[in-house]
Protein backbone atom coordinates (compact mmCIF):
# COMPACT_ATOMS: atom_id res chain seq x y z
CA UNK A 1 0.00 0.00 0.00
CA UNK A 2 2.56 2.36 1.40
CA UNK A 3 4.91 1.65 -2.64
CA UNK A 4 1.44 2.52 -4.29
CA UNK A 5 1.05 5.81 -2.10
CA UNK A 6 5.15 6.75 -3.01
CA UNK A 7 4.90 5.55 -6.46
CA UNK A 8 1.70 7.53 -7.13
CA UNK A 9 3.38 10.29 -5.52
CA UNK A 10 6.45 10.41 -8.00
CA UNK A 11 4.18 10.60 -10.94
CA UNK A 12 1.91 13.58 -9.44
CA UNK A 13 5.00 15.50 -8.27
CA UNK A 14 6.49 14.86 -11.69
CA UNK A 15 3.16 16.29 -13.71
CA UNK A 16 2.66 19.11 -11.16
CA UNK A 17 6.53 19.96 -11.87
CA UNK A 18 6.00 19.89 -15.66
CA UNK A 19 2.58 22.18 -15.07
CA UNK A 20 4.71 24.62 -13.34
CA UNK A 21 7.34 24.53 -16.19
CA UNK A 22 4.83 25.33 -18.53
CA UNK A 23 2.44 27.63 -16.78
CA UNK A 24 3.31 31.61 -16.75
CA UNK A 25 0.10 32.10 -15.20
CA UNK A 26 -0.46 32.05 -11.51
CA UNK A 27 -2.92 29.66 -11.42
CA UNK A 28 -0.42 27.32 -13.41
CA UNK A 29 2.25 27.97 -10.94
CA UNK A 30 0.16 27.70 -7.87
CA UNK A 31 -1.43 24.30 -8.97
CA UNK A 32 1.87 22.85 -9.86
CA UNK A 33 3.52 23.56 -6.74
CA UNK A 34 0.47 22.59 -4.71
CA UNK A 35 0.76 19.27 -6.95
CA UNK A 36 4.53 18.93 -6.34
CA UNK A 37 3.91 19.60 -2.34
CA UNK A 38 1.58 16.42 -2.25
CA UNK A 39 3.37 14.31 -4.66
CA UNK A 40 6.27 14.67 -2.06
CA UNK A 41 4.57 14.69 0.83
CA UNK A 42 3.26 11.34 -0.37
CA UNK A 43 6.37 10.07 -1.40
CA UNK A 44 7.33 10.19 2.37
CA UNK A 45 3.98 8.70 3.04
CA UNK A 46 6.06 5.88 5.19
CA UNK A 47 7.11 9.04 8.01
CA UNK A 48 3.32 10.45 7.92
CA UNK A 49 4.38 14.12 10.23
CA UNK A 50 7.51 15.11 7.77
CA UNK A 51 4.90 14.01 4.92
CA UNK A 52 2.19 16.33 6.69
CA UNK A 53 4.14 19.06 7.09
CA UNK A 54 5.62 18.90 3.72
CA UNK A 55 2.35 18.34 2.34
CA UNK A 56 0.52 21.65 4.00
CA UNK A 57 3.29 23.88 4.01
CA UNK A 58 3.14 23.42 0.17
CA UNK A 59 -0.51 23.88 -0.33
CA UNK A 60 -0.46 26.96 1.81
CA UNK A 61 2.55 28.28 0.06
CA UNK A 62 0.83 27.12 -3.51
CA UNK A 63 -2.32 29.18 -1.98
CA UNK A 64 -0.19 32.44 -1.44
CA UNK A 65 1.59 32.07 -5.03
CA UNK A 66 -1.83 31.95 -6.48
CA UNK A 67 -3.07 35.26 -5.07
CA UNK A 68 -0.97 37.57 -7.53
CA UNK A 69 1.31 37.46 -10.71
CA UNK A 70 -0.23 37.35 -14.29
CA UNK A 71 -3.41 36.27 -14.05
CA UNK A 72 -4.96 32.91 -15.45
CA UNK A 73 -3.28 29.12 -15.94
CA UNK A 74 -0.88 30.17 -19.33
CA UNK A 75 -0.64 26.97 -19.87
CA UNK A 76 1.39 26.00 -23.18
CA UNK A 77 2.44 29.34 -24.51
CA UNK A 78 3.89 29.25 -27.90
CA UNK A 79 7.46 28.62 -27.83
CA UNK A 80 7.23 26.05 -25.16
CA UNK A 81 8.15 23.04 -26.92
CA UNK A 82 11.03 22.89 -25.81
CA UNK A 83 9.79 22.92 -21.91
CA UNK A 84 7.46 19.74 -23.27
CA UNK A 85 10.52 17.97 -24.61
CA UNK A 86 12.36 18.79 -20.69
CA UNK A 87 9.64 17.31 -18.82
CA UNK A 88 8.82 14.69 -20.75
CA UNK A 89 12.96 14.01 -20.97
CA UNK A 90 13.45 14.80 -17.32
CA UNK A 91 10.80 12.73 -16.35
CA UNK A 92 12.34 9.70 -17.53
CA UNK A 93 15.94 10.43 -16.81
CA UNK A 94 14.96 11.00 -13.56
CA UNK A 95 12.85 7.88 -12.96
CA UNK A 96 15.68 5.77 -14.75
CA UNK A 97 18.51 7.10 -12.64
CA UNK A 98 16.69 7.35 -9.50
CA UNK A 99 15.56 4.04 -9.32
CA UNK A 100 17.60 2.00 -11.66
CA UNK A 101 21.04 3.33 -11.67
CA UNK A 102 21.15 4.18 -8.28
CA UNK A 103 20.11 1.01 -6.26
CA UNK A 104 19.02 0.93 -2.46
CA UNK A 105 15.49 1.22 -0.47
CA UNK A 106 12.98 4.12 -1.56
CA UNK A 107 13.27 4.07 -4.81
CA UNK A 108 10.05 6.03 -5.99
CA UNK A 109 11.32 8.96 -3.48
CA UNK A 110 15.16 9.26 -5.04
CA UNK A 111 13.54 9.25 -8.47
CA UNK A 112 11.01 11.99 -7.34
CA UNK A 113 13.30 14.38 -5.86
CA UNK A 114 15.66 14.02 -9.00
CA UNK A 115 13.04 15.27 -11.12
CA UNK A 116 11.53 17.88 -8.80
CA UNK A 117 15.19 19.33 -8.28
CA UNK A 118 15.75 18.99 -11.91
CA UNK A 119 12.68 20.63 -13.12
CA UNK A 120 13.16 23.56 -10.68
CA UNK A 121 16.23 24.64 -11.42
CA UNK A 122 15.64 24.33 -15.03
CA UNK A 123 12.47 26.37 -14.53
CA UNK A 124 14.78 28.64 -12.28
CA UNK A 125 17.72 28.96 -15.07
CA UNK A 126 15.06 29.87 -17.93
CA UNK A 127 12.19 31.92 -16.68
CA UNK A 128 12.10 35.94 -16.42
CA UNK A 129 9.01 36.38 -14.65
CA UNK A 130 9.48 36.66 -10.81
CA UNK A 131 6.42 34.69 -9.69
CA UNK A 132 7.71 31.65 -11.90
CA UNK A 133 11.26 31.92 -10.13
CA UNK A 134 9.83 32.22 -6.50
CA UNK A 135 7.05 29.28 -7.53
CA UNK A 136 10.11 27.29 -8.54
CA UNK A 137 12.16 28.33 -5.36
CA UNK A 138 9.53 27.23 -3.24
CA UNK A 139 9.30 23.72 -5.31
CA UNK A 140 13.40 23.17 -4.85
CA UNK A 141 13.07 24.17 -0.67
CA UNK A 142 10.50 21.44 -0.30
CA UNK A 143 12.60 18.85 -2.39
CA UNK A 144 15.43 20.48 -0.11
CA UNK A 145 13.51 19.31 3.09
CA UNK A 146 12.17 16.42 1.60
CA UNK A 147 16.09 14.87 1.11
CA UNK A 148 16.97 16.27 4.59
CA UNK A 149 13.76 14.00 5.71
CA UNK A 150 15.52 11.06 3.47
CA UNK A 151 18.97 11.37 4.99
CA UNK A 152 18.03 11.59 8.52
CA UNK A 153 15.08 10.32 10.00
CA UNK A 154 16.26 11.83 13.31
CA UNK A 155 15.35 15.27 12.19
CA UNK A 156 12.64 14.48 9.03
CA UNK A 157 10.46 17.17 11.52
CA UNK A 158 12.77 19.75 11.71
CA UNK A 159 14.03 19.74 8.13
CA UNK A 160 10.73 19.52 6.84
CA UNK A 161 8.85 21.88 9.10
CA UNK A 162 12.08 24.20 7.78
CA UNK A 163 11.49 23.36 4.23
CA UNK A 164 7.61 24.77 4.60
CA UNK A 165 9.15 27.98 6.12
CA UNK A 166 11.33 28.44 3.52
CA UNK A 167 8.81 27.58 0.82
CA UNK A 168 6.36 29.99 2.53
CA UNK A 169 8.95 32.72 2.89
CA UNK A 170 9.22 32.64 -0.84
CA UNK A 171 5.46 32.62 -1.34
CA UNK A 172 4.66 35.30 0.26
CA UNK A 173 7.56 37.58 -1.63
CA UNK A 174 4.89 39.27 -3.81
CA UNK A 175 5.12 38.28 -7.61
CA UNK A 176 5.84 42.27 -8.74
CA UNK A 177 9.55 43.36 -8.68
CA UNK A 178 10.58 45.69 -6.35
CA UNK A 179 10.89 49.31 -7.71
CA UNK A 180 14.11 49.71 -9.71
CA UNK A 181 16.88 51.86 -8.64
CA UNK A 182 20.70 52.54 -8.38
CA UNK A 183 22.89 54.29 -6.47
CA UNK B 1 11.81 11.42 15.94
CA UNK B 2 12.93 14.78 16.80
CA UNK B 3 11.89 18.22 16.01
CA UNK B 4 15.55 19.90 16.40
CA UNK B 5 17.73 20.92 14.32
CA UNK B 6 21.92 20.83 14.61
CA UNK B 7 23.61 23.83 14.59
CA UNK B 8 27.27 24.13 16.18
CA UNK B 9 29.45 27.14 15.49
CA UNK B 10 33.09 25.97 14.74
CA UNK B 11 36.12 28.67 15.68
CA UNK B 12 36.92 29.10 12.52
CA UNK B 13 32.93 30.68 11.72
CA UNK B 14 33.14 32.45 14.61
CA UNK B 15 36.37 33.93 12.81
CA UNK B 16 34.24 34.85 9.68
CA UNK B 17 31.65 36.07 11.93
CA UNK B 18 33.82 38.90 13.69
CA UNK B 19 35.10 39.64 10.37
CA UNK B 20 31.52 40.15 9.11
CA UNK B 21 30.98 42.29 12.24
CA UNK B 22 33.98 44.34 11.05
CA UNK B 23 33.50 44.29 7.44
CA UNK B 24 29.83 46.10 7.89
CA UNK B 25 31.30 48.41 10.27
CA UNK B 26 34.13 49.46 7.72
CA UNK B 27 31.96 49.33 4.84
CA UNK B 28 29.03 51.60 6.57
CA UNK B 29 31.91 54.35 7.38
CA UNK B 30 33.35 53.57 3.82
CA UNK B 31 29.48 54.80 2.61
CA UNK B 32 29.95 58.02 0.50
CA UNK B 33 25.72 59.19 2.22
CA UNK B 34 23.59 58.74 5.25
CA UNK B 35 21.38 57.06 3.31
CA UNK B 36 23.55 54.67 1.60
CA UNK B 37 24.87 53.82 5.13
CA UNK B 38 21.44 52.95 6.58
CA UNK B 39 21.22 50.80 4.10
CA UNK B 40 24.17 48.88 3.63
CA UNK B 41 24.28 48.77 7.83
CA UNK B 42 20.47 47.16 7.57
CA UNK B 43 21.11 44.83 4.90
CA UNK B 44 24.68 43.92 6.67
CA UNK B 45 23.24 42.87 9.99
CA UNK B 46 20.57 40.50 8.34
CA UNK B 47 22.90 39.38 6.26
CA UNK B 48 25.47 38.21 8.81
CA UNK B 49 22.20 36.82 10.80
CA UNK B 50 22.28 34.44 7.80
CA UNK B 51 26.12 34.04 7.04
CA UNK B 52 26.16 32.50 11.12
CA UNK B 53 22.91 30.39 10.69
CA UNK B 54 25.28 28.96 7.78
CA UNK B 55 28.21 28.58 9.03
CA UNK B 56 26.66 27.14 11.86
CA UNK B 57 24.45 24.50 10.06
CA UNK B 58 25.58 20.84 9.99
CA UNK B 59 23.54 19.34 7.51
CA UNK B 60 23.39 20.08 3.82
CA UNK B 61 19.69 20.27 4.09
CA UNK B 62 19.99 22.92 6.21
CA UNK B 63 22.64 24.67 4.26
CA UNK B 64 20.58 24.50 1.47
CA UNK B 65 17.37 26.12 2.54
CA UNK B 66 19.40 28.74 4.48
CA UNK B 67 21.59 29.71 1.25
CA UNK B 68 17.86 29.79 -0.80
CA UNK B 69 16.36 32.49 1.65
CA UNK B 70 19.30 34.01 2.45
CA UNK B 71 20.14 34.57 -2.07
CA UNK B 72 15.88 35.09 -2.09
CA UNK B 73 16.34 37.82 0.69
CA UNK B 74 19.07 39.30 -1.43
CA UNK B 75 17.09 39.17 -4.47
CA UNK B 76 14.37 40.76 -3.19
CA UNK B 77 16.56 44.30 -2.26
CA UNK B 78 15.49 47.20 -4.96
CA UNK B 79 17.84 46.96 -7.86
CA UNK B 80 18.58 46.96 -11.41
CA UNK B 81 18.49 43.21 -12.35
CA UNK B 82 14.94 41.02 -12.32
CA UNK B 83 14.42 38.87 -9.01
CA UNK B 84 14.80 35.72 -11.35
CA UNK B 85 18.67 36.50 -12.88
CA UNK B 86 19.64 36.97 -9.00
CA UNK B 87 18.39 34.52 -7.67
CA UNK B 88 18.84 31.78 -10.50
CA UNK B 89 22.82 31.50 -9.68
CA UNK B 90 22.62 30.60 -5.43
CA UNK B 91 19.46 28.64 -6.61
CA UNK B 92 21.18 26.39 -8.92
CA UNK B 93 24.01 26.01 -6.55
CA UNK B 94 21.39 24.78 -3.97
CA UNK B 95 20.14 22.30 -6.86
CA UNK B 96 23.64 20.98 -7.47
CA UNK B 97 24.75 20.58 -3.66
CA UNK B 98 21.25 18.85 -2.73
CA UNK B 99 21.72 16.11 -6.01
CA UNK B 100 25.49 15.23 -5.22
CA UNK B 101 23.80 14.58 -1.32
CA UNK B 102 21.43 12.85 -2.85
CA UNK B 103 23.76 10.42 -4.43
CA UNK B 104 25.81 10.33 -1.41
CA UNK B 105 23.16 9.38 0.80
CA UNK B 106 22.24 6.23 -1.48
CA UNK B 107 25.43 5.46 -3.30
CA UNK B 108 28.44 3.84 -2.26
CA UNK B 109 29.77 2.79 -5.98
CA UNK B 110 33.36 4.63 -6.49
CA UNK B 111 31.61 5.89 -10.08
CA UNK B 112 28.45 7.75 -7.78
CA UNK B 113 30.66 9.06 -5.23
CA UNK B 114 33.24 10.53 -7.50
CA UNK B 115 29.87 11.94 -9.87
CA UNK B 116 28.51 13.72 -6.43
CA UNK B 117 32.42 15.06 -5.59
CA UNK B 118 31.47 17.04 -8.89
CA UNK B 119 27.99 17.98 -7.88
CA UNK B 120 29.08 19.15 -4.27
CA UNK B 121 32.37 21.06 -6.36
CA UNK B 122 30.29 22.39 -9.10
CA UNK B 123 27.70 23.44 -6.20
CA UNK B 124 29.83 25.13 -3.91
CA UNK B 125 31.39 27.55 -6.98
CA UNK B 126 27.98 27.88 -8.83
CA UNK B 127 26.07 29.09 -4.69
CA UNK B 128 29.25 31.28 -4.64
CA UNK B 129 29.15 32.77 -7.77
CA UNK B 130 32.53 32.31 -9.01
CA UNK B 131 33.42 31.00 -12.69
CA UNK B 132 32.46 29.40 -14.83
CA UNK B 133 29.04 30.26 -12.82
CA UNK B 134 28.96 33.97 -12.58
CA UNK B 135 25.94 36.29 -12.03
CA UNK B 136 25.46 39.64 -14.49
CA UNK B 137 26.82 42.31 -12.98
CA UNK B 138 25.21 46.08 -13.37
CA UNK B 139 27.05 48.68 -12.67
CA UNK B 140 24.65 50.88 -11.16
CA UNK B 141 23.15 48.67 -8.73
CA UNK B 142 23.28 49.47 -4.96
CA UNK B 143 25.95 47.47 -3.33
CA UNK B 144 23.92 45.49 -0.78
CA UNK B 145 21.76 44.11 -3.70
CA UNK B 146 24.59 43.50 -6.39
CA UNK B 147 26.66 40.46 -6.79
CA UNK B 148 29.89 41.93 -5.36
CA UNK B 149 27.74 41.98 -2.01
CA UNK B 150 27.01 38.47 -2.47
CA UNK B 151 30.68 37.17 -3.20
CA UNK B 152 32.27 39.63 -0.82
CA UNK B 153 29.65 39.21 2.02
CA UNK B 154 27.49 36.04 2.01
CA UNK B 155 29.53 33.47 0.18
CA UNK B 156 32.73 33.52 2.80
CA UNK B 157 29.99 31.17 4.93
CA UNK B 158 29.87 28.75 2.61
CA UNK B 159 33.35 27.76 2.49
CA UNK B 160 33.34 27.36 6.88
CA UNK B 161 29.93 24.94 6.06
CA UNK B 162 30.37 23.41 2.49
CA UNK B 163 33.67 21.76 2.01
CA UNK B 164 33.32 20.33 5.73
CA UNK B 165 30.13 18.38 5.29
CA UNK B 166 31.27 16.97 1.40
CA UNK B 167 34.46 15.28 2.64
CA UNK B 168 32.13 13.55 5.60
CA UNK B 169 30.01 11.78 2.43
CA UNK B 170 32.95 11.22 0.11
CA UNK B 171 35.38 8.09 0.53
CA UNK B 172 39.29 8.25 0.00
CA UNK B 173 38.72 7.98 -3.75
CA UNK B 174 36.45 10.47 -4.31
CA UNK B 175 37.73 13.08 -2.11
CA UNK B 176 40.45 14.35 -4.36
CA UNK B 177 37.85 14.43 -6.88
CA UNK B 178 36.12 16.90 -5.28
CA UNK B 179 39.86 18.74 -3.76
CA UNK B 180 40.83 18.76 -7.71
CA UNK B 181 37.91 20.17 -9.29
CA UNK B 182 38.26 22.61 -6.28
CA UNK B 183 41.96 23.66 -6.82
CA UNK B 184 41.45 23.22 -11.00
CA UNK B 185 38.21 26.12 -10.61
CA UNK B 186 40.27 28.08 -7.99
CA UNK B 187 43.30 28.79 -10.56
CA UNK B 188 40.90 29.40 -13.25
CA UNK B 189 39.46 31.81 -11.11
CA UNK B 190 43.07 33.71 -10.18
CA UNK B 191 44.57 33.80 -13.29
CA UNK B 192 40.75 35.12 -15.03
CA UNK B 193 40.03 37.33 -12.13
CA UNK B 194 43.54 38.96 -12.20
CA UNK B 195 43.82 39.49 -15.26
CA UNK B 196 40.30 40.79 -15.65
CA UNK B 197 40.86 43.18 -13.00
CA UNK B 198 43.82 44.65 -14.89
CA UNK B 199 42.65 44.89 -18.56
CA UNK B 200 38.67 44.50 -18.61
CA UNK B 201 37.62 48.22 -19.72
CA UNK B 202 34.72 48.77 -17.04
CA UNK B 203 36.23 50.06 -13.67
CA UNK B 204 33.14 47.94 -11.58
CA UNK B 205 33.83 44.90 -13.78
CA UNK B 206 37.28 45.22 -12.72
CA UNK B 207 36.46 45.17 -8.82
CA UNK B 208 34.42 41.98 -9.59
CA UNK B 209 37.31 40.32 -11.27
CA UNK B 210 39.29 40.98 -8.03
CA UNK B 211 36.81 39.38 -6.00
CA UNK B 212 37.40 36.53 -8.05
CA UNK B 213 40.85 36.14 -8.13
CA UNK B 214 40.50 36.15 -4.15
CA UNK B 215 37.91 33.28 -4.52
CA UNK B 216 39.94 31.76 -6.98
CA UNK B 217 43.11 31.27 -4.24
CA UNK B 218 40.40 30.17 -1.25
CA UNK B 219 39.35 27.37 -3.87
CA UNK B 220 42.55 26.24 -4.15
CA UNK B 221 42.91 26.29 -0.30
CA UNK B 222 39.67 24.61 0.08
CA UNK B 223 40.76 22.07 -2.69
CA UNK B 224 44.21 21.54 -0.85
CA UNK B 225 42.09 19.37 1.48
CA UNK B 226 44.56 20.28 4.36
CA UNK B 227 44.32 21.98 7.71
CA UNK B 228 47.17 24.38 6.28
CA UNK B 229 45.03 24.92 2.59
CA UNK B 230 41.85 25.07 4.15
CA UNK B 231 42.96 27.90 7.21
CA UNK B 232 45.11 29.73 3.68
CA UNK B 233 41.33 30.27 2.71
CA UNK B 234 39.54 30.99 5.22
CA UNK B 235 42.60 34.44 5.82
CA UNK B 236 41.94 34.95 1.85
CA UNK B 237 38.03 35.13 2.67
CA UNK B 238 38.93 37.56 6.15
CA UNK B 239 40.76 39.84 3.67
CA UNK B 240 38.05 40.05 1.48
CA UNK B 241 35.44 40.92 4.14
CA UNK B 242 37.68 43.11 5.83
CA UNK B 243 39.66 44.63 2.91
CA UNK B 244 38.61 44.37 -0.18
CA UNK B 245 34.92 44.72 0.11
CA UNK B 246 35.23 48.16 2.29
CA UNK B 247 37.24 49.64 -0.09
CA UNK B 248 35.03 48.53 -3.01
CA UNK B 249 32.47 50.28 -1.15
CA UNK B 250 35.39 53.23 -0.72
CA UNK B 251 35.49 53.50 -4.40
CA UNK B 252 31.59 53.38 -5.43
CA UNK B 253 31.77 57.23 -5.97
CA UNK B 254 34.50 57.25 -8.50
CA UNK B 255 32.53 54.28 -10.16
CA UNK B 256 29.39 55.84 -10.54
CA UNK B 257 31.25 59.29 -12.38
CA UNK B 258 30.64 61.07 -9.33
CA UNK B 259 34.53 61.62 -8.30
CA UNK B 260 37.31 61.68 -10.05
CA UNK B 261 39.87 59.09 -10.09
CA UNK B 262 43.31 59.85 -8.62
CA UNK B 263 46.72 58.28 -7.45
CA UNK B 264 47.78 59.56 -4.03
CA UNK B 265 49.69 58.41 -0.99
CA UNK B 266 46.15 56.80 0.03
CA UNK B 267 44.98 55.07 -2.99
CA UNK B 268 49.12 53.79 -3.06
CA UNK B 269 48.70 52.52 0.34
CA UNK B 270 45.25 51.16 -0.62
CA UNK B 271 47.16 49.51 -3.84
CA UNK B 272 49.31 47.50 -1.14
CA UNK B 273 46.58 46.34 0.56
CA UNK B 274 44.70 44.65 -2.10
CA UNK B 275 47.66 43.52 -3.63
CA UNK B 276 48.30 41.67 -0.48
CA UNK B 277 51.85 42.49 0.09
CA UNK B 278 53.26 43.04 3.03
CA UNK B 279 52.14 44.21 6.27
CA UNK B 280 48.86 43.68 5.03
CA UNK B 281 46.49 41.02 5.86
CA UNK B 282 46.80 39.49 1.95
CA UNK B 283 50.35 38.67 2.63
CA UNK B 284 50.36 35.99 5.09
CA UNK B 285 47.01 34.20 3.53
CA UNK B 286 49.02 34.13 0.32
CA UNK B 287 52.01 32.76 1.98
CA UNK B 288 50.37 29.89 3.92
CA UNK B 289 48.91 29.48 0.80
CA UNK B 290 51.59 28.84 -0.99
CA UNK B 291 53.36 26.64 1.34
CA UNK B 292 50.20 24.17 1.80
CA UNK B 293 50.47 23.98 -2.37
CA UNK B 294 53.80 23.90 -2.14
CA UNK B 295 53.84 20.76 0.24
CA UNK B 296 51.16 18.81 -2.11
CA UNK B 297 52.54 19.65 -5.63
CA UNK B 298 55.34 22.18 -6.39
CA UNK B 299 54.34 23.54 -10.06
CA UNK B 300 50.90 24.52 -8.13
CA UNK B 301 53.28 26.65 -6.17
CA UNK B 302 54.50 28.16 -9.29
CA UNK B 303 51.72 28.36 -11.13
CA UNK B 304 50.01 30.34 -8.17
CA UNK B 305 53.21 32.87 -7.44
CA UNK B 306 52.81 33.78 -11.54
CA UNK B 307 49.00 34.56 -10.88
CA UNK B 308 49.91 36.34 -7.77
CA UNK B 309 51.86 38.55 -10.02
CA UNK B 310 48.91 39.68 -11.99
CA UNK B 311 47.54 41.57 -8.87
CA UNK B 312 50.33 44.04 -9.30
CA UNK B 313 49.20 46.14 -11.68
CA UNK B 314 45.61 44.99 -11.27
CA UNK B 315 45.95 46.40 -7.89
CA UNK B 316 46.77 50.12 -9.20
CA UNK B 317 44.25 50.24 -11.49
CA UNK B 318 41.56 49.55 -8.65
CA UNK B 319 43.31 51.64 -6.06
CA UNK B 320 42.76 54.80 -8.40
CA UNK B 321 39.20 54.35 -8.10
CA UNK B 322 39.40 54.99 -4.88
CA UNK B 323 39.11 59.18 -5.40
CA UNK B 324 40.15 61.90 -2.67
CA UNK B 325 38.64 60.48 1.14
CA UNK B 326 37.08 62.90 3.66
CA UNK B 327 35.64 62.84 7.32
CA UNK B 328 33.87 59.46 7.79
CA UNK B 329 35.00 57.81 4.86
CA UNK B 330 38.66 58.54 5.62
CA UNK B 331 38.65 57.16 9.05
CA UNK B 332 37.32 54.11 6.86
CA UNK B 333 40.33 54.08 4.71
CA UNK B 334 42.10 54.15 8.42
CA UNK B 335 40.01 51.40 9.76
CA UNK B 336 40.70 49.06 6.93
CA UNK B 337 44.47 49.82 6.92
CA UNK B 338 44.80 49.54 10.48
CA UNK B 339 42.72 46.22 11.02
CA UNK B 340 44.75 44.95 7.26
CA UNK B 341 47.87 45.35 8.91
CA UNK B 342 46.89 44.33 12.64
CA UNK B 343 46.03 40.73 11.04
CA UNK B 344 49.26 40.84 8.88
CA UNK B 345 51.50 41.48 11.22
CA UNK B 346 50.06 39.24 13.69
CA UNK B 347 47.67 36.56 12.43
CA UNK B 348 48.98 33.88 14.44
CA UNK B 349 45.52 34.18 16.85
CA UNK B 350 43.59 34.28 13.72
CA UNK B 351 45.64 31.21 12.27
CA UNK B 352 45.01 29.09 15.79
CA UNK B 353 41.49 29.47 15.33
CA UNK B 354 41.32 28.55 11.89
CA UNK B 355 43.65 25.09 12.22
CA UNK B 356 46.65 26.44 9.96
CA UNK B 357 48.66 27.76 13.27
Amino acid sequence: MIEAVTIAGGLLAWLAMSVLVLSEGRAGLGVGLAGAAVGIGATLAADWPPALVLGLAGLLAAALRARDGTPGWGILPPGSTPRVILCAVAGAACAWIGAGLISGAEAPARATLLAVIVLAAARLLTTHKREAALAAGSALALAVGDLGGLASKDLALGLAAAAGVAALALSLLPAAEAQTRGV
Amino acid sequence: MGFELAFSLSAAGRVLLAAGGLSIALTVAAAQSGAERTWLLLAGIVALAGLAAIAAASLPAEVGLLLLLLAAGQASLPGVRSFPVRLRGPAFGVALLTLGALVTHYSSAPAFLRLAAVLLAAGLVASVGALPFLQELAREEPVPASPIAWIGFAAPALAIALPLQALTSLDAASGPVYGGLLVALGVVNVVWGGLGAWRTADDVAAWRHSFLADWGLALVGLGLLSSVGSAAAQLVLVFVLVVRLPLYVLARPVLLGKEEARLGPAQLLAAAALAGAAPFAGFPARLLLLKAAGDIYWPLALVLLLGLLLWLPASLRLARTLGPVRGLRALGLAGVAGAGVAIGLYPAPLLGSLGGG
